[in-house]
């Protein structure tokens, strides 16, 4: 989502661009497209002071903002620069709570940072979710580490409920905060109908998983954490980013998640995206998935063999045995999937997720499977 | 190396140790690997210690921190408990129209109706099973034949489904009838209330002819099970097989009758000491005869499923559900805290209350050790009263003398009345205790078909537990 920030610089636009703004404020506003005139309009929900013009729209020209589509929501910030925060056609949108983390997980795809930004993120979500159209499905939330807004999660999450009492959410959270029953409590009595909760769960071991989440307490506070939320019932989704420091433990973390977490809704085994921290841990956590096939095979069977729901995300169909395929979903956002040349010869590319666009390293043993033929 | 012991226990068999954890969960390993965990001589760098970690076997801290995850599990390993008494049996007569060799309940001559129940036991015996706080109740009829008592299951159906109007519980009822005379009257009472029928079938014609000391009882039992599943549905009827001494010798026919006659399970149960068959026979052979019986059997059947043909052997999946799953089973025989009282209780048709199905057998033998009082007592008096406080002292295995560090306790149970029975006193004594041996060896044989015969087996088993 951050990675389609338009800019446009307020002391260089282009001619065609027209911002009439100047405020000392980040507004939010949901954007029309007026065909007729080729603009773009923002239309804020609330008064704004200090606007130059009189009127309450930003105008910004639509050659410039070609992603825009009409019931996109837009950030636009004093400096000028304008961001799609909200993407109508998209099936990806999420509230993103904070930049900051607990945990600081060796192959975290986006690094969390330490600057305070629960505030500025609260006031954002805010008007955000008022602005959100009626008619939307599903959302997630994310960060970061979203519980670390505390009681301002409880709060944003009940203002979801509120205007959408139908709404589908995806929480995503390393669980830590959970292990504090009163807090689950909280949660659970906002009384949302679909909500579910993504868990990262890198080992079964707590020292190989402290280490990945470079946290001493990480292990026991997560799974106290996951053990609360089942006893309030919610739905709960557990993701093991297989890396080189788990990858040999996959057997045996799908028995430990059967004997002590078979409350779960879903288990997802997922691929690394080398990206983020990864680069930088490359020697530590990569891991090439062809390597670990015959663990993922047998993880993702046993789970399958008792019944659970299990996925594997992120990894394209040729690194992974064939008996896997009917486990695969989609997992990668649209606009980051990435095939590759040998790719367009493969004749299972329109069932395959493909790998991450953003990726800075691919398995070398990313191979198209080619149609058999007769020869006579 | 310094870490601190969890409560395990562990056996040695066939060239490896299985430890077993307190919730069941277990871990194969070369012998002599128990004693290098109790005398701390695993490193970190073992591969082994990460295992024994993860699945609470040691901890580093003196109380592992995640012990209240540890008590979940346990908690829900022992949860058939939480809703007390939930299996009500009526023994509605000791009548009887066969006259089966290894009868375990005494049964007597047909028209004897001094042996049948009274209406006045049975509203009692309905007012207490309505007073269990369990909110799902099994009301069971056995005798004896309870068919031969129509009147009297419609009464105690009617009633029940009268009183339930307020009660709101989910009753299921079940009647245990040798099935040679379903009239169309108790078919039709089994279909207006979804009835189960439990009945016997011991095996081929030969044998089940010969147990039941008649010879056209088979013929009249296939025909009974097939117009009560035309009439009231198929997954309605279940059976029940009695290993005699006979049966013994025919395990595969045994097997292969069952599915001939269109089931997917058997359940490969032993004698008990109860009845008729007590001090005839020299149980300590019988049981050494059974688990080779139980072994064979066992093993035809996964042949059958490896052809395809979906059959299960149910004792097998209630130990394999405790071997490899978090969850409980509700199975009366392998509980601990034991199933009587705690699970099940008996009002017999001679007034009394007794404390399970065998307690009442023994009483025919005028041993009333196990009768907790009359229909006409109170409920409290009943079920929390002196005769039950003297029972729960022995009905936990883990506090009895050679299965409280027996590796198979969590997938054990505690049987005092068979104890008693066998052995004169409710505490047993393992050493000589011929079901110790015989459940000892069953569960071992489980456990090496999963060690050795992982990838075959495994498949199978799953998928015997999935369908549970």
């Amino acid at each position: 989502m951050l990675n389609n920030t338009i800019k446009c610089l307020k002391n260089n636009l282009p001619e065609e661009v027209l911002i009439v703004y100047s405020a000392d404020e980040t507004l939010i506003g949901e954007c029309f497209i007026n065909n007729s005139d080729e603009q773009i309009e923002i239309q804020f929900g609330y008064e704004i002071d200090n606007l130059q013009s009189n009127s309450k729209y930003i105008q910004i020209n639509k050659d410039v903002l070609d992603y825009v589509e009409s019931g996109d929501i837009l950030l636009v910030r004093p400096n000028g620069t304008v961001q799609i925060i909200f993407s109508k056609s998209s099936q990806d949108n999420v509230l993103f709570l904070t930049e900051q983390c607990n945990n600081h997980c060796l192959m975290c795809s986006q690094p969390p940072k330490r600057k305070d930004d629960v505030n500025y993120f609260y006031w954002l979500n805010s008007k955000l979710i008022d602005l959100l159209p009626l008619s939307l499905q599903k959302i997630g939330i994310t960060g970061g580490e979203p519980t670390l807004l505390k009681e301002r999660l409880v709060s944003l999450l009940s203002k979801i409920k509120n205007r959408l009492p139908e709404i589908e959410v995806q929480l995503l959270s390393n669980g830590r905060n959970f292990d504090d029953i009163n807090y689950v409590h909280r949660i659970s009595e906002i009384g949302l109908k679909k909500l579910l909760i993504g868990v990262p769960l890198h080992s079964d071991f707590y020292i190989d998983h402290d280490y990945i989440a470079q946290n001493n307490n990480a292990f026991n506070q997560t799974l106290k954490g996951l053990y609360n939320l089942a006893r309030y019932n919610f739905n709960i989704e557990l993701r093991v980013v297989i890396n080189k420091i788990n990858y040999y433990r996959l057997h045996k973390i799908s028995e430990y998640i059967f004997k002590n977490l078979p409350f779960v809704y879903h288990v997802a085994f997922m691929g690394l995206e080398y990206t983020g921290l990864v680069p930088k841990n490359s020697k530590e956590i990569w891991i090439d998935p062809i390597d670990y096939k015959d663990e993922l095979k047998k993880s993702v069977l046993n789970l399958a063999s008792w019944g659970m729901n299990v996925s594997i995300f992120n990894l394209p169909l040729c690194l992974i045995d064939e008996s896997l395929y009917t486990y695969t979903q989609k997992s990668i956002s649209d606009w980051k999937i990435k095939y590759f040349e040998q790719c367009e010869n493969c004749i299972l590319k329109s069932i395959c997720g493909g790998d991450f666009g953003t990726s800075l390293k691919y398995s070398p043993n990313i191979m198209p499977r080619l149609q058999v033929t007769c020869s006579s | 190396m310094d870490y601190f012991l969890l409560p395990f226990r562990f056996e040695r068999f066939e060239n490896s140790e299985v430890l077993v954890n307190e919730v069941g969960d277990y871990i194969v390993c070369p012998i002599g690997t128990a004693e290098k965990i109790v005398g701390r001589h695993i490193s970190e760098t073992d591969g082994i210690y990460k295992d024994l970690i993860s699945n609470y076997f040691i901890s580093t801290t003196r109380i592992p921190r995640l012990i209240d995850n540890l008590a979940t599990r346990y908690r829900t390993k022992k949860s058939f408990l939480d809703n007390f008494t939930s299996l009500h049996i009526f023994v509605m007569t000791i009548r009887c129209n066969q006259n089966c060799l290894y009868c375990q309940a005494s049964s007597k001559e047909n028209n004897q109706t001094t042996y049948d129940i009274s209406y006045e036991t049975l509203d009692y015996g309905i007012d207490l099973m309505f007073q269990s706080p369990s909110p799902y109740l099994t009301m069971e009829f056995q005798g004896g034949e309870p068919t031969l008592l129509y009147d009297k299951l419609k009464y105690a159906i009617e009633k029940s489904e009268t009183i339930n109007n307020l009660k709101n519980k989910h009753i299921t009822y079940v009647i245990c009838t040798n099935s040679v005379a379903l009239t169309d009257d108790l078919l039709a009472l089994c279909h207006n209330y979804n009835i189960l029928i439990s009945t016997s079938l011991d095996g081929p014609e030969f044998v089940h002819n010969k147990n039941r000391g008649k010879n056209d009882s088979y013929q009249k039992v296939i025909t009974g099970i097939d117009r009560a599943r035309s009439e009231i549905g198929k997954d309605r009827i279940s059976a029940l097989m009695t290993t005699s001494e006979l049966s013994l010798d025919y395990p595969k026919e045994i097997v292969d009758s069952y599915i001939e006659n269109g089931f997917s399970n058997i359940f490969l149960r032993a004698l008990n000491p109860y009845g008729l068959v007590y001090k005839t026979n020299d149980w300590q052979n019988y049981y050494s005869r059974f688990v080779d019986f139980y072994k064979e059997a066992l093993e035809y059947i996964i042949e059958k499923n490896k052809e395809g043909v979906y059959f299960e052997e149910s004792f097998t999946v209630l130990i394999l559900k405790k071997i490899l799953t978090p969850f409980p089973i509700g199975f009366v025989d392998l509980q601990s805290p034991a199933g009587l009282i705690n699970s099940v209780v008996v009002y017999n048709y001679d007034g009394f209350v007794y404390a399970s199905d065998e307690s009442r057998m023994l009483a025919e033998h005028n041993d009333f050790t196990f009768r907790l009082g009359s229909v006409k007592d109170k409920y409290t008096d009943l079920f929390y009263g002196r005769k039950v406080l003297e029972i729960a002292n022995t009905w936990s295995n883990e506090v009895l003398a050679g299965c409280s560090d027996c590796a198979f306790q969590a997938y054990c149970g505690a049987d005092p009345v068979r104890n008693y029975t066998t052995q004169n006193d409710m505490e047993g004594f393992r050493p000589t205790s011929a079901f110790c041996k015989k459940n000892k060896a069953i569960i071992q044989h489980i456990f090496s078909l999963i060690i050795n015969r992982h990838d075959e087996v495994m498949p199978i088993f799953k998928n015997w537990i999935k369908q549970n």
